[in-house]
């Protein structure tokens, strides 16, 4: 017990002696310091308000804005009452029950004044969506601009009242902060000797949106809020930003030169196509032209009426992002086909459900490349229709392919890379369907392998097709596999099959790292097949 | 100690401790102490840093709606004797941004130093204020050509604010250490729900004795 004491009492001053070594290099960080505090800053973000009135005109002074116009084509003196409607709280129409009749000359007036109750500048523009059957045509109308004493500035003159839209998309103003913004908007029937009975029993209307932004470069408007195709339509004459409130069918989508935007909003857009609008564009549907972006979010595009050769939507020169959205296409969805045509694909789904490619490009000329594809948290599948015909993604141009963190499931391949630059990482590429049908073609595994490809997905089949075997496509293939998954479950089924042209400049090269696992389902197909021509493996030449 | 008794042990015990205790604050006092003067004069070093915000760049909005640069700034300021906060800004609008460059020079140091700026939690009062917090893109930049970059938005500061440190002050430093904050109004969807909002907060800069 004694030496336990003792033991006990060595231990008790051993945690003293740390403890005071413990408060020791405490004391130590308790060196000099000195500092400064800059207190009270402060941000506060502006405030963009903007209020309208419309002021019906009255037969007599009642107190409100009276306004001649002295010169133009329609000359006179208007009242307007005092007390405007709220357009943000009232949403009845501005002009309702005006029956016009051949030989009436009234100009029917109204006063619209546009508010700027925030504490910024506001650019500010008025968007028609006009629904009409021909009426159109026998009337005239004319914004004249008054000021708060409602001494008119300008002139008036008579414009069709077909033009109206056009006339306003393009017209813009600019709101001071605290300040407003005045115009008499007037309008009447052509002269008589102009209008005939073809008129009769028409009818015009037109609903007005008030879009206001902040006046700073680069600033956007809102977005137009739509729930029918007809003011879809309107919404994409004029571009911006479009949101979706409905389910709603259009043929396709016309860009608008500045490009579009397009929120889903959870909703579905189904472009329907027609043999019309796809050979009047090219046999494809949507076209997105040079300069232009098409950026569609959240939600579901169904395309249907395209087949394997008509795509729905072409990139030709232009951006097309889908990012979150469900695409269900009939036929090959998307061709990337313009020079520096560029499409990224992320968190998105592309199913089709016949015969097609998800992604495709065309080797038919050069101007259509270079490409720039980028698929990002994504998973393309091909339907199974024969498990021979159809291709996840197929690039048979030069540019660039980025896959990153995307399953691809094909037919003939999950995914083609005939020239290029391709990195694929933590991809999962599969091909999981025993072709059908594939008759007198004999085995898969000899398909296409004793002969020059040909164009298209006249192709040998391989869940990954690397390069170029033909006289055509004389360009590079350079593919680099990164965590990558690749199977074909069929008898016979190749995963992954090299081919490249005669020379080191355009030959073929893949590279894989030790995470990725290329395995086919029969055993007796290696996973990795050299077939010839120039090939690179890994860095070494393996084929020349 | 065999054969003593308890209390005697605990005595021991706390003998020991006061031993150690009058170690460490010998030692503490050893740091400072210089034994080769006739005198034994000792003297205690000091750390006092001079701050001064040298440049605020930016933009800012024109009567025109365009954005111009900003050249509103006036300094150097003395951030150690001015209350002027670095950032007041009304009526801000996306895109807009200013960023602040700042010296700390060694002062009357006579030790080198460690310093770090930190961004207090800020203060947002309702949804707007919330929403506009999200959307205050702060970039503290410091180090060679300013390369070392740390870029967080004002709603990531926690309680405990968000620190970043600024490297060693020797006093062999011939210059000033400079860094620069930035807080930007970043373009977003929601920009929207940050109209009206306002938020404050506050930005303290330490510096630390520099030990091994």
């Amino acid at each position: 017990m004694k030496t336990k004491s003792l033991r006990n009492s060595i231990i008790a001053m051993s945690v003293c002696i740390v403890l005071c070594t413990a408060m020791l290099i405490g004391a130590t960080y308790a060196w000099f310091t000195d500092g400064a505090t800059n207190s009270g800053n402060v941000i506060t973000a502006g405030t963009l308000k903007i209020d309208a009135f419309a002021y019906d005109a009255v037969d007599t002074e009642q107190g409100g804005m009276s306004v001649t116009i002295a010169e133009g084509d329609v000359t006179g003196t208007f009242n307007f009452e005092s007390e405007g409607q709220n357009l943000k709280e009232d949403t009845t129409p501005i002009i309702d029950n005006v029956t016009i009749e051949p030989g009436d000359t009234e100009a029917y007036a109204r006063l619209v004044e546009v508010v700027n109750n925030g504490n910024l500048d506001a650019k500010v523009k008025l968007h028609f969506d006009v629904t009409e059957d021909g009426l159109a045509g026998a009337l005239w109308f004319d914004f004249v601009q008054v000021d708060d004493e409602g001494i008119v500035v300008g002139k008036m003159t008579k414009r069709p009242m077909s033009t109206l839209s056009a006339l306003a998309e393009k017209a813009e103003f600019v709101v001071a902060a605290g300040k407003s913004l005045k115009y008499v908007f007037l309008f009447g029937m052509n002269d008589p000797d102009t209008v005939g009975n073809e008129f009769q029993g028409k009818s015009f209307g037109m609903d007005v949106v008030v879009l206001a932004s902040q006046n700073v470069e680069g600033a956007e408007y809102a977005e137009y809020v739509v729930e029918s195709a007809d003011e879809m339509t309107a919404a994409l004459a004029e571009g911006g930003s479009i949101k979706l409130a409905a389910d709603i069918e259009l043929q396709s989508i016309p860009v608008a030169e500045d490009g579009v935007k397009i929120d889903l909003a959870g909703k579905k857009l189904v472009l329907s196509g027609t043999p019309l609008t796809r050979a009047a564009q090219g046999y494809r549907d949507t076209k997105i032209a040079n300069g232009q972006t098409l950026e569609i979010v959240g939600g579901t595009v169904e395309l249907k009426g395209n087949d394997f050769q008509t795509s729905a939507l072409s990139i030709e020169g232009g951006k097309l992002v889908l990012d979150d959205v469900d695409l269900i296409s009939a036929g090959t969805a998307i061709t990337v086909i313009g020079n520096g045509s560029e499409l990224v694909v992320k968190d998105s789904t592309i199913n089709t459900t016949d015969y097609g490619c998800c992604v495709s490009t065309n080797a038919s000329g050069a101007e259509n490349d270079p490409i720039d594809i980028t698929i990002d948290n994504s998973e393309l599948v091909c339907a199974y229709v024969d498990g021979w015909t159809s291709v996840g993604v197929l690039m048979n141009v030069p540019g660039k392919l980025n896959m990153k963190d995307s399953t691809v499931k094909g037919g003939l391949s999950a995914v083609v890379v005939r020239g290029g630059d391709a990195v694929l990482e933590n991809c999962t590429l599969e091909r999981p369907y025993t072709p059908k049908g594939f008759g007198n073609l004999g085995p898969e595994s000899n398909y296409n392998m004793n002969e020059n490809w040909g164009s298209g997905n006249d192709l040998p089949l391989s869940t990954l097709l690397v390069g170029n075997r033909s006289t055509s496509y004389q360009y590079a293939t350079n593919v680099e596999l990164i965590g990558c998954t690749i199977t074909a479950a069929a008898e016979g089924a190749k995963t992954v099959y090299v081919y490249g042209n005669a020379t080191e400049e355009i030959g073929a090269s893949l590279t894989y790292d030790s995470a990725t696992v290329i395995t086919p389902a029969d055993k007796s197909i290696e996973p990795v097949i050299v077939g010839g021509g120039y090939v690179t493996v890994n860095g070494e030449v393996v084929s020349q | 100690m065999i054969g003593l008794k308890s209390s005697q042990k605990i005595a021991i015990c706390v003998m020991v401790l006061c031993v150690v205790l009058a170690a460490a604050m010998m030692t503490t006092y050893a740091l400072f102490s210089d034994g080769k003067t006739a005198e034994n004069h000792i003297a205690a070093g000091s750390l006092k840093i001079e701050l001064e915000q040298t440049a605020m760049t930016g933009n800012a909005l024109a009567a025109d709606g365009t954005m111009t640069e900003y050249d509103g700034f006036v300094g150097p300021v003395d951030l150690t004797e001015s209350d002027a906060p670095v950032f007041e800004l009304e009526n801000i609008c996306p895109t807009l941004w200013r960023e602040a460059t700042f010296e700390i020079g060694k002062g009357v140091s006579t030790v080198a130093f460690d310093s770090s700026v930190t961004v207090l939690k800020p203060v947002a009062g309702d949804a707007a204020s919330e929403a506009l917090l999200s959307q205050l893109k702060v970039t503290v930049s410091s180090g060679d050509g300013f390369a070392d970059v740390t870029t967080f938005m004002l709603s990531e500061v926690g309680d405990e604010g968000k620190k970043v440190d600024l490297g060693t002050t020797l006093l062999t430093d011939s210059a000033p250490k400079q860094f620069k904050i930035k807080v930007e109004f970043v373009d977003s969807d929601d920009n929207n729900a940050a109209m009206t909002g306002s938020v404050s907060f506050d930005i303290v800069v330490l510096a630390t004795q520099s030990i091994e």
